[in-house]
């Protein structure tokens, strides 16, 4: 939707339209007393007198006379007979009076603008003196008007331009415009620094309009996706986010801009990995098994939201509830990310940039034991296990005396410290024509060795093209090229650190002699070697996207929109390695990493939409109603290149109703068909349903608003049901492969979740907005949820013994509240808001009835069964670690093996076995009590936002070698502890640690138990920005900005492992705090 | 416009119709479809074998592998199920116990639908069908056998299942097997005689007829066990192959007579073999990966070249034997494993060489600092990932002797054929058959408890590395004795204290006998109820 071309959202100042037909069809007199009446309305004062006595005077001399009295200017053309005889006698009359006594039985008529009145010939009234109809249709038509911005200051030097063509006019210097044409057209008001504004010529001449500044609030309208709905007349919860805030913060993937901005949305970044996810973005908690992602829909294309460059967006919306993301029926269930991208404005030609430049700095990086205490680590795990020692008290001693190594592997291979760069150019401009935005982004990261990196080029190239008065095309082209460059040893990334953590401090990087390049092979690793000798692997993501959409402009209120859109994904990638030859200690070759080159072509994506839409907007109720109504229908084709291909058919209509700008209705019907589905079940129903109410348009609240304390108070409800269907395609199906097997057992029932969901809200406007408030609350009940692996006898002979299942049913409840405080004292202005909110998740049912327990074929760390959340730490209660032999003897529910220092599980049932029986829900690892403070402060030409975020309660799992001592999993024991290990770990000296002993090899330690829980809340300044602008530099660079940003720089918290946001974990690709310097501008 | 506004409709008149969206997986086909011929049936034979019994490189499944389940070896990797099994670090949560469960199950239950769809293929030749079916039938027996030896009772189900009759109760071991035992014969009766000249791997009458053997000696019915022995020997078409070692490397273990139940290179494709890489030891640049290997427990085992044990040893101590597994001992321990002191490849092993890849703590090597040498052939050492064209015996002759022997042992007959029968073994391993033949005086004296002690130390050492040793240690019901010691590896003298490598501790509960159904196989089948203990 273009939303600069308006159809009432904008703040049109102009003549009732109702009044102004009446008018025409009456008499001059009664249109001159019209307008004189609406011109005394008007902001000019025009209270000038003149006292003039004149017979069969020419025009000119009267005109002069006043001109001379008062400060009035004439402006007139050719056309105007000056010379026509008038005669005048006033005494002290006002102007508008005179002029109007004197051409009274004229062809002419005036305007006063300012202190300007202008004379033209009334094209009406030559026609009702001319009759011939050849002429009429020649007859030039003369519009003419004032334009302002919303404070009613005229802005001269206007570009007006007739849509459709390259003619049109400019204001001068009062404003004021006049302009003449054949036929009524549509008239395109630009100008810098303000939004686009469109207006039909039809059935009027005078035609004043006011501009809206481009940066005028954005809550002004929403974007829902299929139509632009004003704020006021929403009764569903949609949220946006203030883009300009983002696009200086250094992101390398949108995602991160949902940490902490939005009330109900949460993001927890694990790493920093270049050309990674840093993470997904959940609306209102999880409520499938399947991807529980929203859905992203950009310019009316689905899309993954790390695609997106911010400076290329210009809204942002999340619709939360089922009211809102009912209109995308089966694919809103997670919610729906809007996004809608810059268009081109006409008039001037202009550059905007934008270039940021940012370091990195991990902040996550364990601290291991040194090699010393590795060695005392190592035998004390050996002692209690039994087994020979390895290490002498000879060798520890060269170990704390530095004779024999102690490798920090995390400093040999982070090579360099990570940066990144930025920069963005949005190239726009237009003409009666059309208008265009070109968009291009370039970021480049660099990793922390010197192989991996990432970089990205997107072009965005959107077009509106007025292909006649009432057709608008509008043609939009993008292109991304996503470059990812990792080791081909550990390609995605995290492998190298997991190695790295995996040794251990007395190993060297090389063997102490004299043959060059003599890596020591660890375990056939050695992580330096992996990024030198290893290879690169380096992948190339392409997306293209053509998106057409023609719109048709049956009248200024109905329009039919069609849309055809095409997107293409492609990948490949290439490996290469050169051939490297190990030896070992004693010279002998012990490995070869061998040459190797080689490309690969992913299977790529196609994804073509087509869809038809009919919208209808109209004031009604001589404007005190207001109605939007859309209706349509959707088809979906993706088809990838193996062949695999689904389909989409939908078919929607929307009703949003205004009743007195108080009652407010919204209705959504919706019904989508996929190919996923078994047939028969293929067809869902989404219908939703809310009603809002402006309580502050009430008569009754009159004295609460006139005294300026209350400005909004909006209360709203809904209540609707969406669907989900994000699976893999053909799981009903009966599939049998060339060996005979039946690969699943086939479904014929197979079909959608769905999902009932109410919302209760309210906005609150206090004391002129400056406080502003806003809460909700809300409950999901998602059921017929899909579990595609839901265990089938093995008497059935499938290979995978899985059926695709509707089954399962999830409750979530949550709050949010958000408030926010925005005022100005002189120069400085300043906001402070803050969020807090929480998502409550249970599981109904976990089967076929309500009793059935759910286990999982992959895990068997968690569970389902009615009460406990949808994720879940199902593990054993544990009671401090057996102190000795004897105890273990005594012990009758125990492990097998166990040995002293190890954990005591509790015995729930108390029948002296620790088995699945003895297990209990621990905790839930969703983050609880999320909350957000924003602080905005404005002095002059300082300004600085601060963002800070953080989780109430979060229990996180301190798992793999965040938590264990040794590396688990694989067959050998590697890793070192960390030092905080080390520190809490238990020993005969210490039975009451925080921690149980150090160990080797496999160990009844690594069940989940409450021991490897620990509280992962957290608050960090998720962001600092500080800037400083100049208006103007020079006479081409305007609005320049220059400014810094820090993220992440500082955390509190408790948590035990390395990094909040995430769990434990073998070893990853850090987490960084980054700084960052950039720069904006727009350039003429 | 109107074009425009046209267009649409066509296009939403066309989406509207129902094949739009109707999309079928385009590599897909249905039960239908694929069962048509000759060949397909083949090909279900052939994939019955390859899942469970013939993949070379699948370690969970592979028969040598399963060694480590048991006392005689140690498994490094804990996702080839064989490490925990064998230390006792399970419970009914244990992934192990879901993987075998369901993978004899579900094919099981796709045997049932296949033989009872076996009509449907055209066949030119009809006993080509009914060949495919009994060996179709005989794979189903297999199962079986398996499933009652690991869990007791289970659902004994022959007719295809749907979701509904899939769920079955759990049907008591015993019934299970009488039926099982009676089938058999009847499967037998219709298998041909001789070994197939292609496709060997599949059952003929004798292998067949060995496999109900096996089973029958292991459900204790030693007279039926007794009579297929003989059968077997007497058919003639079997014999020991004169030189053991030679059986277990490219010299003999594609030509022999000795091999009866063959996992030859048609039974998994002709694809490659991977038993260097999966037992043999990192050497060079070379592929072995250790991941099965072998015990002290299993070295000290080895009789003396005498036949005695090696604790009862009039010639040297049993500390000399613990220190130097190559003194004086039966030439079958050095044909089936090496260790520190050997050569490998013309190279001295060295596991205390920190230097070394043999060095015992790398990843590569063997903790226990022992490697197999059966299916080890150098020749595979430096082969791409350690492929070979290796062909293994699932079972052989001298298991039909050993069988033959400990039946009559264990009914108290021991006749003249029950101590040929060993010392055909012994002779041909080398033993110094003027101490160790049976039949000398020596042994005449033997009770029954000797003889069944010296017929399954002789079965533990012929059979070594061909994953017997497990079902038998359960049969014996010794496990809670051998499974409960450390698992140990190499003894060297440091400063004059012996000191063994311990690799880990092991624990064996009474209840272990049977494994546990797994958590997931209970919610799926109420039918079945859970073994004691667990």
């Amino acid at each position: 939707m273009n939303k600069n071309n308006s159809k009432g959202n904008c703040l049109l100042k102009k003549l009732p339209i109702n009044q102004f037909l009446k008018i025409m069809r009456i008499s001059i007199i009664l249109l001159f007393t019209c307008v004189f009446y609406s011109m005394a309305e008007s902001a000019f004062t025009q209270n000038a007198k003149v006292t003039l006595n004149k017979r069969n005077a020419s025009l000119k001399e009267v005109l002069n006379e006043i001109e001379s009295q008062t400060d009035y200017l004439f402006i007139y053309n050719d056309e105007v007979n000056a010379d026509k005889k008038v005669s005048v006698k006033a005494k002290s009359e006002r102007v508008a009076d005179v002029l109007n006594a004197i051409l009274e039985d004229t062809d002419i008529s005036y305007s006063m603008e300012g202190n300007h009145i202008i004379l033209f010939v009334n094209a009406k009234e030559k026609l009702k003196n001319n009759a011939s109809i050849v002429n009429l249709q020649q007859q030039k038509k003369r519009v003419y008007g004032v334009v302002t911005d919303k404070d009613g200051e005229p802005l001269p030097y206007v570009t007006i331009l007739i849509k459709g063509t390259t003619k049109g006019t400019t204001t001068n210097e009062n404003g004021i415009y006049e302009l003449n044409i054949d036929e009524d057209v549509t008239l395109i008001f630009s100008y810098l620094g303000f939004k686009d504004y469109e207006v039909s010529t039809k059935g009027k001449n005078r035609i004043d309009v006011v501009l809206l500044e481009e940066n005028v609030a954005l809550d002004e309208v929403v974007v829902t996706g299929y139509n632009v709905v004003e704020r006021k007349h929403l009764a569903s919860s949609i949220e946006s986010i203030d883009v300009n805030k983002i696009v200086t913060r250094p992101f390398s993937k949108l995602q991160s801009a949902f940490s902490g901005t939005v009330p109900g949305v949460t993001m927890l970044q694990g790493s920093n990995l270049p050309g990674d996810v840093p993470g997904n973005v959940y609306i209102r908690g999880v409520s499938t098994l399947q991807n529980a992602q929203p859905l992203v829909i950009v310019d009316g294309i689905e899309q993954t939201l790390n695609d997106i460059d911010p400076n290329q967006i210009e809204s942002i919306h999340i619709l939360k509830d089922a009211a809102a993301a009912s209109m995308y029926g089966s694919r809103g269930a997670n919610g729906v990310i809007v996004i809608e991208t810059k268009r081109g404005t006409t008039g001037e030609f202009k550059v905007n940039v934008n270039s940021w430049f940012a370091m990195n700095q991990p902040i996550d990086l364990p601290t291991f034991v040194n090699s010393a205490d590795f060695m005392r680590l190592r035998n004390e795990a050996w002692n209690i296990q039994g087994q020979p020692l390895l290490y002498t008290d000879e060798d520890i001693r060269k170990a704390e005396n530095g004779e024999t190594p102690n490798t920090n592997w995390l400093d040999e291979i982070m090579e360099r410290r990570a940066s990144a760069y930025n920069a963005t150019a949005n190239i726009s401009g237009g003409a009666g024509v059309g208008t265009f935005n070109l968009m291009l982004g370039y970021l480049q990261e660099y990793g922390l060795n010197n192989i991996e990196g990432t970089n990205k080029f997107s072009a965005r190239f959107n077009t509106n093209i007025n292909i006649a008065d009432r057709f608008v095309l509008l043609a939009d082209f993008y292109a991304r090229r996503l470059t990812v460059n990792r080791l081909r040893a550990n390609n995605d990334g995290h492998g190298l650190y997991q190695i790295a953590w995996r040794m251990n401090p007395t190993q060297a990087v090389f063997y102490d002699d004299t043959i060059p390049n003599h890596y020591m092979l660890h375990n056939e690793m050695n992580p330096v070697a992996s990024i030198h000798r290893g290879g690169t692997w380096d992948n190339v993501h392409d997306e293209s996207i053509i998106n057409l959409r023609p719109r048709y402009y049956i009248t200024d209120n109905l329009n039919i929109e069609g849309n055809v859109s095409y997107k293409l994904n492609k990948s490949a990638s290439k490996w290469q390695r050169e051939t490297t030859k190990f030896y070992d200690g004693d010279g002998k070759p012990v490995t070869v990493w061998k040459h190797e080159a080689s490309s690969e072509q992913g299977v790529s994506e196609s994804l073509l939409t087509g869809r038809a839409l009919l919208n209808y907007e109209q004031n009604i109720r001589n404007e005190k109603d207001k109605i939007y109504l859309i209706g349509g229908a959707e088809a979906m084709s993706r088809v990838y290149t193996d062949y695999r291909e689904i389909t989409k058919a939908s078919f929607y209509a929307k009703l949003n109703y205004s009743f007195e700008n108080r009652y407010l209705l919204e209705t959504t019907f919706r019904s989508d068909g996929s190919s996923k589905f078994a047939p028969g079940h293929q067809w869902g129903f989404f219908p939703s349903f809310s009603l809002g109410w402006n309580v502050h348009n009430e008569k009754f609240m009159n004295p609460f608003i006139s005294s300026g304390f209350l400005s909004n108070l909006k209360l709203r409800g809904s209540w609707g049901k969406i669907g989900n269907e994000n699976v893999g395609p053909y799981l009903w199906q009966e599939i049998v492969n060339m060996w005979g097997w039946t690969m699943r057992v086939p479904n014929p029932d197979f079909s959608w979740e769905k999902q009932n969901q109410w919302n209760i809200g309210f906005d609150l406007g206090l004391l002129k907005n400056k406080l502003a408030f806003t809460a909700d609350i809300y409950k999901k009940h998602s059921y017929d949820l899909i579990y595609s692996d839901f265990p089938v006898p093995p008497l059935t002979g499938s290979y995978y013994l899985t059926s695709s299942v509707n089954i399962g049913e999830v409750d979530n409840k949550g709050w949010e509240i958000s408030a926010k405080w925005s005022d100005k004292i002189g120069d400085f202005s300043y906001s402070i808001g803050g969020m807090l909110f929480d998502n409550k998740n249970k599981v109904m049912k976990a089967g076929y009835n309500p009793n059935d327990t759910l286990i999982f074929k992959g895990t068997s760390d968690k569970i389902w069964y009615r009460g406990i959340p949808i994720d879940n730490y199902y593990g054993f209660e544990t009671n401090g670690y057996f102190k000795d032999k004897a105890e273990i003897e005594a012990t009758q529910a125990k492990f097998p093996n166990t040995l002293p220092g190890d954990i005591k599980y509790v015995d729930q049932n108390g029948d002296g076995v620790i088995n699945d029986k003895d297990r209990v829900f621990l905790a839930d690892p969703f983050p609880h009590y999320n909350y957000s403070l924003t602080i905005d402060l404005q002095y002059k030409n300082w300004d600085l936002n601060i963002l800070g975020q953080g989780v109430g309660k979060r229990t996180g799992r301190l798992n793999g070698q965040e938590g264990y001592p040794v590396y688990v999993g694989g067959s050998n024991d590697l890793g070192a502890p960390r030092q905080y290990y080390a520190d809490n770990r238990w020993t005969p000296e210490t039975p009451n640690s925080r921690f149980p002993r150090v160990w080797t090899g496999t160990s009844t330690n690594t069940y989940l138990s409450d021991v490897w829980l620990s509280d992962a809340s957290f608050f960090r300044i998720k962001s600092l920005q500080l800037g400083y602008s100049f208006s103007k530099i020079g006479a081409h660079f305007r609005n320049v900005r220059f400014y810094f940003n820090a993220e992440d720089f500082l955390t509190f918290t408790k948590w035990e492992g390395l990094e909040p946001e995430r769990n434990g974990g073998n070893g990853n690709y850090p987490r960084m705090a980054t700084y960052c310097l950039g720069f904006q501008a727009t350039i003429f | 416009m109107k074009n425009f506004i046209y267009f649409l409709l066509i296009f939403f008149v066309f989406v509207g119709c129902d094949d739009f969206l109707d999309k079928k997986d385009p590599t897909a086909t249905t039960f239908e479809e694929f069962f048509v011929d000759e060949e397909d049936l083949r090909r279900v034979v052939y994939s019955s074998y390859l899942d469970v019994f013939t993949n070379s490189s699948a370690r969970t499944t592979l028969f040598y592998m399963d060694e480590a389940k048991s006392d005689n070896a140690y498994s490094r990797v804990v996702g080839d199920h064989h490490q925990r099994i064998a230390n006792g670090n399970f419970n009914s949560n244990t992934q192990a116990f879901l993987y075998y469960y369901e993978l004899y199950m579900k094919h099981l239950g796709r045997l049932n639908t296949f033989i009872a769809s076996s009509d449907i293929p055209y066949v030119e030749d009809e006993s080509i069908r009914q060949k495919y079916k009994g060996i179709l039938e005989g794979l189903r027996v297999w199962h079986y056998f398996r499933l009652t030896a690991r869990w007791g009772n289970v659902p004994f189900v022959l007719e295809p299942a749907d979701l509904q009759t899939a769920i079955q109760p759990a049907t008591p071991k015993q019934i299970i097997l009488d039926s099982l035992f009676s089938i058999a014969d009847d499967i037998a009766k219709k298998l041909p005689p001789d070994e197939y000249t292609s496709d060997k791997y599949m059952f003929n009458k004798y292998s067949f007829k060995a496999l109900t053997m096996r089973y029958a000696l292991y459900n204790g019915k030693y007279d039926l066990a007794a009579k297929l022995a003989k059968e077997i020997i007497d058919s003639g078409k079997y014999s020991l192959y004169p030189t053991y070692g030679d059986l277990f490397n490219y010299k003999a273990c594609s030509k022999n007579k000795e091999f009866i139940m063959w996992m030859d290179m048609a039974s998994h494709g002709n694809s490659s073999t991977y038993s260097f890489q999966h037992l043999g030891p990192q050497y060079r640049t070379g592929a072995g990966q250790s991941y099965s290997v072998p015990t002290k427990a299993l070295v000290d085992s080895y009789w003396t070249l005498q036949g005695r044990s090696i604790d009862k040893c009039p010639l040297h101590s049993k500390e000399e034997y613990e220190l130097n597994p190559r003194l004086n001992r039966d030439p079958r321990l050095s044909a089936s494993i090496m260790g520190h002191g050997d050569f490998f490849y013309g190279e001295q092993i060295d596991i205390y060489n920190e230097n070394s890849p043999m060095f015992y703590q790398k990843l590569r090597s063997s903790k226990t600092g022992y490697w197999f040498k059966k299916f080890v052939d150098e020749a595979d050492a430096f082969k791409s990932s350690g492929a070979g064209t290796m062909e293994f015996p699932l079972l052989r002759y001298a298991e039909v002797l050993l069988t033959y022997a400990e039946a009559k042992i264990m009914m108290n007959d021991i006749d003249a054929l029950t101590k040929k029968c060993i010392n055909d073994i012994r002779r041909r391993a080398g033993l110094d058959m003027s101490i160790a033949d049976v039949t000398l005086p020596e042994y005449s004296s033997y009770t029954q408890q000797q003889w069944i002690d010296l017929i399954r130390n002789e079965r533990r050492l012929e059979l070594a590395c061909e994953g017997q040793r497990y079902d038998d240690i359960i049969r014996w019901k010794i496990a809670e004795d051998v499974l409960n010691k450390p698992c140990e590896g190499h003894t060297r003298l440091v400063d004059g204290h012996k000191e063994t490598l311990k690799v880990e501790d092991r624990s064996f509960k009474p209840n272990n006998y049977l494994w546990p159904f797994h958590e997931n196989s209970l919610k799926v089948e109420p039918g079945l109820k859970q073994n004691p203990g667990y």
